[in-house]
């Protein structure tokens, strides 16, 4: 009994969310976006641990709640309910275009977090991302463009790598749930490949330095509630998929932890400095998220490199991204609500500027390269042909009625000579 | 009498008798004419319902009439053939709707629906052929067939495209014609062999010739399947109507061409021989090239059918690059988005063809703010270009897993990176699309507006895309239940090219 | 009954139908089209009767008056004989139909009795066992086919039908000579015996050369198709269907005769049939490109005849090795040729009676409002293409099949060629078949009787290609081709 309600609980969690997505339903329903939740917070006060193997879809999905999810899910549940409540009342419209995106998001967030193998957490992860564009280039304006622009590359990138760590760890194991791969890849022999792209994937989707452009850009751009979000959605989904997929305390790797945890380090310190030269308050949670995710990932390169201290302190990983997730919205909350005018649009700095100048310009030279070599390549070609062709018909010019043939001894002559060439021929 | 050796037979006759009587219909006589295509398609899909049930549990169906001396046209149901029949019987039915919604009101469609018939019969009878020559046969009346409905709206740039056309698949239709004569001036015989082809006994001094004999049969069927030096007629094809390019790039042109393709690697030279000739590997370099390059010019084409156009070659050559990799699970890939490609591609297409009914909408440049409008259109227009990128849970995303899951167990991890990039370039030419449809301002007009009340545009318009992507996202979904394409391309798999 | 069917001389009745009834639209001319069609029709029904005679009782011969060879004239029917006459009937039917409704009055009076004469002079060459025999009814088939080309009237219409005649003239006398070159050397016109008789010998060689070029000229074969194109293009529609489907059969036919009966067996040097090959190759290739680069349609169609011969003679040379093989292919291609050609002169006849002219440019919406000529023109340039399913394309599968075996790559390349071009210039015509220009000519309609005539012809030609078998199994009677060659 208790065991169904679970079930059906954790399908709606999922599924509730996926179903107000369709306007006809959510412009009908008062609070729709609060109504959203209900399900996620009702599974996060329940106790107990629950599962549901949902055998017939894709290749075999499992939902699963416990201990260590629930940190995250409550996180995300207060992250949501915030982001629900602050956006703004115009938001709330019937003819509001976003709001699909909202519920597409939610769905794709909390199918993430209760999702027990690579597959599900993957195609879940995929529509939380490419929804969450949808939030982040409400307001259309370029700058915010150009912040989507950025945010979907390295989105498109990261899933691509992780796809391939998928393919790697699919053809390593035959089961794909969290534990089963863990096990395998750490004996695999493409380790270091599934190892390196798992990392960078996740490092991109949660903007970890050096790839925390475009959470600069995104956070500098966006509304308050999109913003909040930020730090629930990509950047805390980023970590957890992270400590998910990686083999982490299973055994010493050597060489490569230490280049992680270096790396883990360095953004720390790169985000630090920044933090010391007191950046504009508006941004400043976003530094504080680089830094706080350089040290996570440092954290993870030890965990790669002590496996038993990782065994040791892993269960401390989970509630540790749930705080830096309540913490880092908190801040972004309150220092959003200290400026004065929150419709007020920073300027990006000159140096992100030359960088997306520079970005827009090696793409255009690109296109155009392309372009003209595969265009080139073509014009030339049928320039050569058809010279050719006009040249056989210039030639077969000979043959018009009133030309050789045309003349009746030349007839004759090529009829007497068929017959002598026949005879012989023959003799 | 014995129904079993008909069965192929009836199911070409459901599509060719009503074509054959619609040609002779006046062109007022809409209903019957709607009530013929639909019960032709109702028949054919109970038809193949029937096989399907029937092959599944290990039944067969032949049928065997003499052409030659020696030689049989023959029309056999096994699982390949079944596979590609249900495909194009599900689509035709779905295509049906939507061209009566499409062309109402415009002139010659007794002509055109006529033509449509004939060129789904001979889609089947290409499925369904049991040997090399009944294959070339419909193969080359598929050709004749698609003329009509590629030059139907009889503008001068369709006639130059027609031309086009001609010329490419009539050479390709050339160079299959004299490998397959030469084939069977070595062999003797062109019975299509499961497990392992028919080649196996032949000596070593054939090798050479076979060689040639495979390029041959490969770049006959490579002009209708779009590999790169032949591609050129497809781009230029998309000035047909809307459901003509849907059928086309969907189901029956270039799905000719990849299926032909499969039936050579599999069934006529047999994969493990392929192999040891040494012609898979340059085939799948080639279909590798033709995915990137697909991709590549898509990048820069503003016509929105155009740049689905490109994608379709890049996105055929899957299913060359998944048989070219010679491994059961690479085949099962390939084999599978033979359904997949179908499904997905005509959902964009008709969706493009949506976009230029109701708003005269041709380019992607007109596009802003589109989905504002016609938001059951577009959000089919997002399941299916999201399927083509490759994101899970849609079809494309099972095509993909199982490339590159074979790829890595037979060792060319290459394939894996082609699959990368490939998706790069997929997401970096419909994304874009997918911004202006949703999130830029719509303009204050649209190009050329037709009226259709409160709904977005007509039923027989809307309904065939959106049935379309739920099937695209369907099997992605459901991708483990029994008779799912990805379980049948097993069956098939298991059955015809690789010994259990 | 069955008696009554074995027993009548259904083959003299070939011969005398249709010259008595040729006589009798003579005498009266007002009910000539009715004469005419009873007669065409009796002729097929006398085609019937042999076919039954044939298929059960095997080869048909027949001394006229009792007289046998070497002095009578005899008359002789095997399968191959058969499949030429019912082509002849079957083509025959159809343009007979279709010169109904195509003729005006004053016309179809001097029509019918010279098409009759034709049929009559036909059947005769088809059925002939003698070599003089074949002489005459080459002659009264020449005059015949000259006047009827004449039959248009207008400078275009004389000019071809003077060539025509010079050539034929000069054809029959080639040939003349040669027939009395091997009387007086063997002592024999008799077919069957002039093989068992002639022995390598400087008259033989002549003769061949003479009567070769002869049959050369009158059936085409490049490069002396100097007449053809213009003398088919200028004579009306079902005149040009007559002489491109069967006329120049004819002298195919009766070349393939005395190759396969006298000369192939005392020549033993291949260079002969290398040499026709050859020139069949040069003609494939030639006229399918003049074909292409025709403005009007009826010279285009002509051309495409020059091509189509061309395939005939590719089996010369792949006789030695794949002799039954290459002949049926060769005969195959003659008879599906014979139909689609006629269904192609009869469309475009039909063409030009719709909107009075040929310009190829110009045949816009022809498919809106002659669907049915359209869709004759388009069958039959399948057959021709030689496109499954069709009769060309069996007779082109098995002549690739006797040059694939043979490893013949130069042939094969031909034949391809020959196919793409073919499917160029047919398409050329097709492509403006859909186009929407305006309507800038005034456009008369087309009785269905023609469009449905050429219609019929381009299905026969499309039917032949499920029709391999029994046509294969019924030109085996009688063993034209020798039984010497085993298939491989």
């Amino acid at each position: 009994m208790n065991a169904d309600i679970y079930a059906i609980l954790l399908l709606l969690v999922v599924a509730w969310p996926l179903l107000l997505a369709i306007p006809a339903l959510h412009s009908r329903l008062p609070w729709s976006r609060h109504l959203a939740i209900i399900p996620a917070a009702m599974l996060t006060v329940l106790p107990g641990d629950a599962s549901l193997e949902l055998s017939w879809l894709l290749f075999g999905t499992g939902f699963a709640v416990n201990s260590e999810t629930r940190w995250i899910l409550l996180m995300t549940v207060a992250i949501w309910f915030t982001a629900a409540t602050l956006s703004k009342p115009s938001m709330r419209d019937h003819g509001n275009h976003a709001t699909p995106f909202f519920f597409l998001t939610l769905t794709g967030n909390l199918g993430a977090i209760l999702a027990t193998d690579l597959i599900s957490f993957f195609s879940f992860a995929t529509l939380m991302g490419y929804s969450f564009y949808g939030l982040l280039i409400q307001d259309s304006n370029d700058e915010v463009r150009r912040a989507g622009r950025l945010y979907i590359i390295f989105l498109v990138v990261a899933d691509l790598l992780l796809f391939e760590a998928l393919l790697l760890a699919a053809f390593t194991t035959e089961d794909l749930r969290y534990e089963a791969v863990r096990e395998a890849m750490a004996g695999a022999s493409s380790l270091q490949f599934y190892l390196w792209m798992v990392l960078i994937g996740f490092a991109l989707k949660a903007g970890v330095w050096p790839a925390h452009l475009w959470l600069l850009a995104t956070y500098r751009s966006v509304q308050r509630s999109t913003a909040l979000l930020l730090m629930g959605v990509p950047v805390a989904m980023g970590l957890l998929g992270a400590v998910r997929w990686l083999p982490l305390g299973e055994f010493d790797i050597q060489g490569t932890s230490e280049v992680i945890q270096i790396m883990g380090i360095v953004a720390f310190l790169y985000a630090a400095q920044k933090l010391i030269r007191r950046p504009a308050l508006k941004i400043l949670p976003a530094w504080i998220t680089i830094a706080v995710t350089g040290m996570f990932i440092a954290a993870l390169g030890a965990g790669l490199a002590h496996p038993a201290i990782w065994r040791q302190y892993e269960y401390l990983s989970y509630p540790f991204i749930a705080f830096m997730g309540i913490l880092l919205a908190t801040l972004t909350f309150f220092t959003s609500r200290l400026q004065d005018s929150p419709q007020s649009i920073n300027l990006p700095s000159p140096r992100m500027a030359a960088f997306h100048l520079w970005v827009a310009r090696c793409f255009n030279t690109l296109q155009r390269w392309t372009k003209e070599s595969l265009f080139g390549f073509q014009s030339y070609w049928s320039s050569t042909w058809l010279k050719t062709l006009k040249q056989i018909q210039r030639m077969l010019d000979w043959q018009k009625p009133e030309g050789f043939v045309g003349e009746w001894s030349a007839r004759i002559t090529l009829f007497v000579l068929v017959g002598l060439a026949l005879a012989w021929l023959a003799a | 009498m014995n129904w079993d050796a008909w069965l192929p037979l009836l199911v070409i006759l459901s599509s060719l008798l009503p074509g054959l009587i619609i040609f002779a219909l006046a062109e007022e006589r809409v209903r019957l004419r709607t009530v013929l295509n639909l019960s032709g398609a109702l028949i054919k899909l109970a038809l193949v319902g029937w096989m399907l049930w029937g092959v599944y549990n290990g039944n067969h169906y032949e049928t065997r009439l003499a052409l030659l001396p020696n030689l049989d046209l023959v029309l056999r149901a096994g699982p390949l053939s079944l596979f590609f029949v249900t495909l194009s019987a599900v689509l035709w039915m779905v295509t049906t709707v939507y061209a009566i919604g499409y062309l109402e009101g415009s002139p010659h469609r007794s002509r055109f629906f006529g033509f449509f018939s004939l060129c789904v019969t001979t889609t089947v009878g290409v499925a369904l052929a049991g040997n090399l020559i009944t294959f070339l046969l419909f193969y080359e009346l598929l050709t004749l067939a698609t003329y009509p409905l590629l030059v139907h709206r009889g503008t001068e740039a369709a006639r130059r495209a027609g031309r086009t056309y001609l010329a490419y698949t009539i050479f390709g239709g050339a160079l299959l014609l004299l490998g397959t004569a030469w084939l069977y001036s070595i062999t003797g015989t062109l019975e299509f062999a499961p497990q392992g082809g028919f080649l196996n006994g032949i000596g070593k001094e054939h090798h050479p010739a076979l060689i040639i004999i495979f390029i041959l049969l490969i770049a006959g069927f490579g002009v209708k399947a779009a590999l790169v030096p032949l591609h050129g007629w497809l781009p230029k094809a998309m000035v047909a109507p809307a459901p003509v390019s849907a059928l086309l790039h969907a189901v029956a042109v270039v799905k000719a061409g990849a299926f032909g393709i499969v039936r050579v690697v599999y069934d006529v030279f047999g994969v493990e021989f392929a192999a040891d000739l040494g012609v898979t590997g340059p085939l799948a370099w080639l279909a590798a090239f033709t995915i990137i390059y697909g991709s590549l010019r898509a990048l820069f084409q503003d016509d929105l059918k155009r740049r689905l156009a490109f994608s379709t070659v890049s996105q055929v050559s899957y299913i060359t690059l998944g048989v070219a990799i010679a491994g059961p699970i690479a085949t099962i890939g390939g084999v599978v988005h033979l359904v997949h490609q179908g499904l997905m591609k005509i959902t964009l297409f008709f969706c493009a063809g949506n976009l230029a009914e109701t708003l005269g909408i041709h380019k992607i440049s007109e596009m802003n703010g589109v989905g504002r409008r016609m938001p059951w259109t577009m959000a089919a227009f997002t399941i299916g270009a999201f399927g083509m990128i490759g994101a899970p849970p849609i079809a494309g995303f099972i095509t993909k897993w199982y490339l590159g899951l074979g790829a890595l167990e037979v060792g060319q991890d290459w394939v894996i990176f082609v699959l990368a990039g490939s998706s790069l370039l997929n997401a970096a030419y419909f994304l874009p699309i997918l911004h202006r449809a949703w999130f830029q301002e719509p303009p204050d007009a649209w190009p050329e507006e037709h009226n259709f009340g409160r709904k977005e545009t007509a039923w027989a318009l809307l309904l065939p895309p959106v049935l379309t992507a739920i099937l695209a996202l369907a099997v992605g979904l459901l991708v483990t239940l029994p008779f799912s394409p990805l379980e049948w391309a097993k069956l098939i798999a298991a059955r015809e090219f690789y010994q259990p | 009954m069955g008696a009554m069917f074995t027993t009548i001389p259904w083959a003299s009745a070939l011969i005398l139908l249709p010259l008595a009834g040729g006589m009798i639209c003579f005498l009266w001319p007002r009910m000539v089209n009715a004469l005419g069609l009873i007669t065409v029709f009796a002729t097929a029904l006398s085609v019937i009767g042999l076919g039954w005679q044939i298929i059960n009782d095997g080869v048909y011969h027949h001394p006229i008056g009792g007289w046998g060879a070497p002095l009578g004239i005899d008359l002789y029917a095997d399968g191959l004989s058969l499949l030429m006459l019912s082509m002849t009937a079957l083509v025959g039917i159809c343009i007979s139909i279709y010169s109904t409704a195509y003729f005006k009055r004053e016309h179809t009076t001097r029509f019918w009795p010279l098409w009759l004469f034709l049929l009559g002079a036909l059947n005769a060459l088809f059925l002939s066992a003698d070599i003089f025999n074949v002489y005459v009814t080459f002659e009264l088939m020449g005059l015949a086919a000259v006047a009827l080309v004449a039959l248009a009237g207008g400078r275009d219409a004389l000019g071809g039908a003077m060539r025509y005649l010079l050539a034929a003239l000069l054809g029959s006398l080639a040939y003349l000579l040669g027939v009395a070159l091997l009387y007086h050397g063997f002592g024999t016109v008799d077919i069957a015996l002039l093989s068992q008789r002639v022995e390598p010998s400087p008259v033989l060689w002549a003769t061949l050369g003479l009567m070769s070029a002869g049959l050369l000229l009158k059936t085409a074969l490049f490069p002396l198709h100097f007449w053809l194109p213009p003398a088919h293009a200028s004579a009306p529609a079902p005149v040009s269907a007559l002489l491109s489907a069967l006329v120049v059969k004819a002298s195919f036919y009766i070349l393939l005769r005395l190759w396969l009966e006298i000369f192939e067996p005392v020549v033993d040097d291949k260079s002969v049939a290398s040499l026709l090959g050859l020139l069949g190759a040069a003609a494939v290739i030639w006229g399918s490109v003049q074909a292409l680069r025709q403005t009007r349609l009826k010279l285009l169609i002509a051309y495409s005849t020059v091509a189509q011969i061309g395939y005939l003679f590719l089996a010369f040379p792949l006789a030695a090795a794949a002799g039954v093989t290459a002949w049926s292919a060769a005969v195959y291609l003659a008879v599906s040729h014979a139909l689609a050609k006629a269904a192609m002169f009869l469309a475009a006849g039909n063409l030009i009676h719709f909107g009075g002219h040929d310009r190829i440019a110009d045949l816009d919406r022809v498919v809106q409002r002659l669907p049915l000529t359209a869709g004759a023109f388009a069958l039959a340039g399948v057959s021709i293409m030689g496109l499954p399913p069709s009769g060309g394309f069996i007779g082109k599968w098995l002549m690739l099949e006797a040059a694939l075996t043979q490893e013949r790559w130069d042939l094969v390349a031909v034949m391809i060629l020959g196919g793409l071009l073919a499917g160029a210039y047919i398409f050329k015509v097709l492509g403006y078949a859909f186009t929407q220009a305006d309507i800038t000519h005034e456009s008369k309609t087309v009785p269905a009787s023609m469009e449905w005539a050429a219609l019929l012809l381009a299905m026969g030609a499309i039917l032949l290609g499920f029709l391999a078998v029994p046509v294969l199994s019924l030109v085996g009677i009688g063993d034209p081709f020798g039984v010497s060659e085993v298939r491989p």
